[in-house]
């Protein structure tokens, strides 16, 4: 099977099974919505949202679609997946792309709670959100890229955007700290600390933010991967099983979803789900 | 004689036919309640999608995906993002 790299909105991409056609058409696509969604670019349309917070906009429809799935999935998850994390993750100094994230000396922003997803109203493209709030999309829009791209392959295969991977037909996927599970169809998804992470005068922030603190979250793992239907409510499930810590595996098994714990000493636990179908006995 | 025989005949057939015509109208009506849109057959209701549906899609938005046992070296990885 024949598998391309590139990179695009601060990760690598991975496209397997994927002819030139098709390989060309993933990479526009993943490029188009970059320029669409990233928070650095300073002419992407979501800079520009922010910076209208406050008053009415109108967005684009490929905006306002995004945005709804992310409010929708923000209700789902009970905020612990919140669209409005954009100010928070700004204020810890994550304002550029990884790559170019230096350690700074300078010590972080005060923190900045996330205004919450309640706050903003969407009405079909009109969209109002409270002056100051601002939105950060990525998780959203890279996972559903990739599910987006998935379809375009020409056969059987996979695409993989850093942590976040949806096939097209089995495939066998190798997880953190050792250990693989075959995806026969949807998405999986890794969520953790140990590679969006930064330096502000010697203090570690990531980019799991707790949104009521504005805080990079703590939690015993360091790492959660879970499956979905699609890669979108893999990664979704992933953060929010981060998110809500010790509860994780309980707060998935409640979805029926399976999940996988990476703690940071290194051991290894799944959930009921994910010992039903994986194969894994489950660590209670 | 024969015009009271005559008058009797023909008020029966008027009742005869009011009755049809009656019996007519009710079934036409009985009908057109059924059948026509414009006419209301049970308490209104929102057009929204049912709660069940509604529950549907979100399951889905949040749905598993289907996993097995590894079968095969990996072909993919999936690193923490």
């Amino acid at each position: 099977m024949s598998t391309e790299t590139f990179r695009a909105m601060g990760c690598e991409i991975v496209v397997a099974g994927a002819g030139r056609r098709a390989g060309a058409a993933i990479r526009r696509l993943f490029a188009d919505r970059e320029r669409v969604f990233s928070r650095f670019l300073t002419g992407s349309e979501l800079t520009s949202v922010n910076a209208s917070a406050g008053r009415p906009t109108v967005v684009s429809a490929e905006f306002a679609e995004m945005l709804e799935r992310s409010l929708a999935l923000a209700t789902e998850t009970g905020g612990l997946v919140d669209p409005t994390v954009g100010g928070a993750l700004a204020a810890l100094g994550y304002t550029r792309d990884l790559a170019a994230l230096g350690d700074d000396p300078e010590p972080a922003g005060p923190p900045a709670p996330a205004p919450g997803w309640r706050s903003v109203e969407l009405s079909g493209r009109l969209l109002v959100m409270p002056a100051g709030c601002a939105l950060d999309l990525n998780g959203v829009v890279k996972s559903a890229t990739v599910d987006d791209a998935v379809v375009l392959l020409d056969g059987d295969g996979f695409v993989s955007a850093g942590g976040d991977l949806a096939v097209r037909g089995p495939t066998t996927v190798s997880l953190p700290g050792g250990g693989a599970v075959t995806v026969v169809h949807g998405g999986i998804a890794t969520s953790g600390t140990s590679k969006r992470r930064w330096h502000r005068a010697g203090e570690v922030h990531h980019h799991l933010v707790d949104p009521a603190t504005g805080r990079s979250a703590v939690s015993p793992w360091e790492a959660v991967t879970t499956s979905g239907a699609t890669c979108v409510a893999a990664d979704v499930a992933a953060r929010a099983a981060f998110l809500a810590g010790k509860d994780g595996p309980d707060w998935l098994d409640r979805r029926g979803i399976p999940g996988r714990f990476l703690a940071g000493d290194g051991t290894i636990a799944v959930n009921r789900s994910w010992a039903a179908t994986a194969g894994e006995p489950a660590c209670t | 004689m024969r015009m009271d025989a005559a008058r009797r005949r023909a008020r029966s057939a008027k009742i005869g036919l009011t009755a049809v015509g009656v019996g007519f109208f009710a079934l036409g009506m009985t009908l057109a309640h059924g059948t026509v849109s414009g006419h209301t057959r049970r308490q209104a209701r929102p057009l929204a999608a049912p709660k069940r549906f509604q529950d549907a899609v979100r399951r889905d938005a949040l749905g598993a995906g289907l996993l097995a046992p590894a079968q095969a070296p990996p072909g993919a990885t999936t690193s923490v993002s």
